[in-house]
């Protein structure tokens, strides 16, 4: 079809928040981000979809924090209960290793993560 | 992963800032390449962990390398960084600013220091401003800088002071102790007793508030040879 350009919808299928991160640490991810067009970013953090509490389905809804350690604060735990199914992905501080905390499980998603493949984990159909 | 790539022009006359990335968290290491390659007047020459960094630098010849001096070996890295011929400047790249990590590094010969808590556009002005031979650094280092500076102005006008309260046969018979002389030869030297010579240190000891000869002579080096230090050579960032 000469003349015609044909573009393929994007369809979203993550949503992502950062609260809390360093700078850098943010601004490597979004980098990342321009690498998938299927992954959205929200910010502030707090317009983040499943917070609303509709519980409308619609893209899974991930916030990356900053974690000193493994175990969630009692603040973010609530948050999990409240926003459910809200993830959250743990980043430590160096950022050599990333936990995903869900309502009912904690796994450390990687350990040496790049963000490329911690997007690549977290885009992933539930 | 080392990628080395030849030295490139720009069609835009623009000079290229040639920087290896050191860091040996893959997150940053692969993050920030990816950042910098946007950059239009830097080449990233390479992106590799510690362990790679020197051999990277030697076939690479980057004119600057940003160095993650959080893993323990970034300290022997810098050093191997510093004995190539030219070495190239290093920025370090932190988790923290802490008083005690900026002044250990600066002492070990970085051209700046940035936090991890910077913004890839304040790193990206940190890369440049260091390239120019110029210091970079955040406001909040540059201010625990000046702080340690003023502490060491201090220290020295203050070591100056107590000096004055010396009188001139103990200013004297401290330049002998300097010298290291026992009490007795310095009893012979300046025609007095013993006892005189000896109750002139403790003197000298209790004005200076220092607990032995040994530390007279240290004393009077730290006020005859200032600069010091910024921090004890003993003190490791690592």
């Amino acid at each position: 079809m000469h003349g015609v350009r044909l573009y393929a919808r994007v369809v979203i299928t993550t949503r992502v928040a950062f609260a809390g991160l360093s700078r850098l640490c943010e601004d490597v991810l979004r980098a990342g981000l321009l690498l998938r067009p299927d992954i959205e970013l929200i910010a502030p953090w707090t317009r983040l979809a499943v917070l609303d509490g509709d519980g409308a389905p619609g893209p899974a809804e991930i916030l990356f924090v900053e974690l000193d350690g493994e175990e969630l604060p009692s603040a973010l735990r609530m948050l999990l209960v409240a926003a459910e199914p809200l993830k959250i992905v743990g980043m430590s501080p160096d950022a050599s290793r990333a936990i995903l905390f869900t309502l009912h499980e904690q796994r450390t998603l990687m350990l040496g993560a790049t963000a490329t493949r911690v997007l690549n984990r977290v885009g992933q159909p539930a | 992963m080392h990628q080395s790539r030849a030295p490139s022009n720009t069609t835009t006359g623009t000079h290229l800032l040639r920087v290896l990335l050191v860091v040996d968290v893959p997150f940053y290491r692969e993050g920030l390449q990816l950042l910098l390659t946007q950059e239009d007047a830097i080449e990233v020459v390479g992106a590799v962990t510690t362990d790679e960094a020197r051999s990277a630098a030697m076939h690479d010849a980057p004119s600057l390398v940003l160095l993650d001096i959080s893993p323990p070996g970034a300290r022997q890295c810098l050093e191997r960084m510093r004995e190539l011929s030219p070495p190239p400047r290093v920025v370090a790249l932190a988790v923290d600013e802490t008083h005690d990590s900026v002044v250990s590094w600066i002492e070990a010969g970085v051209s700046g220091y940035v936090s991890k808590n910077s913004t890839s556009a304040e790193l990206i002005d940190a890369l440049h401003t260091a390239a120019r031979g110029e210091w970079a650094c955040s406001q909040l280092v540059m201010s625990q800088i000046m702080k340690r500076l003023s502490t060491l102005a201090a220290d020295a006008r203050g070591a100056t002071a107590s000096l004055t309260a010396l009188t001139a046969r103990e200013r004297q018979i401290l330049e002998l102790v300097a010298q290291g002389m026992s009490n007795k030869r310095i009893a012979i030297a300046l025609s007095i007793s013993h006892a005189t010579a000896k109750n002139h240190l403790h003197h000298i000891l209790g004005k200076l508030q220092l607990r032995n000869r040994t530390e007279v002579a240290a004393y009077l080096r730290g006020v005859s040879q200032p600069p010091r230090p910024l921090l004890p050579r003993t003190v490791s960032p690592d």
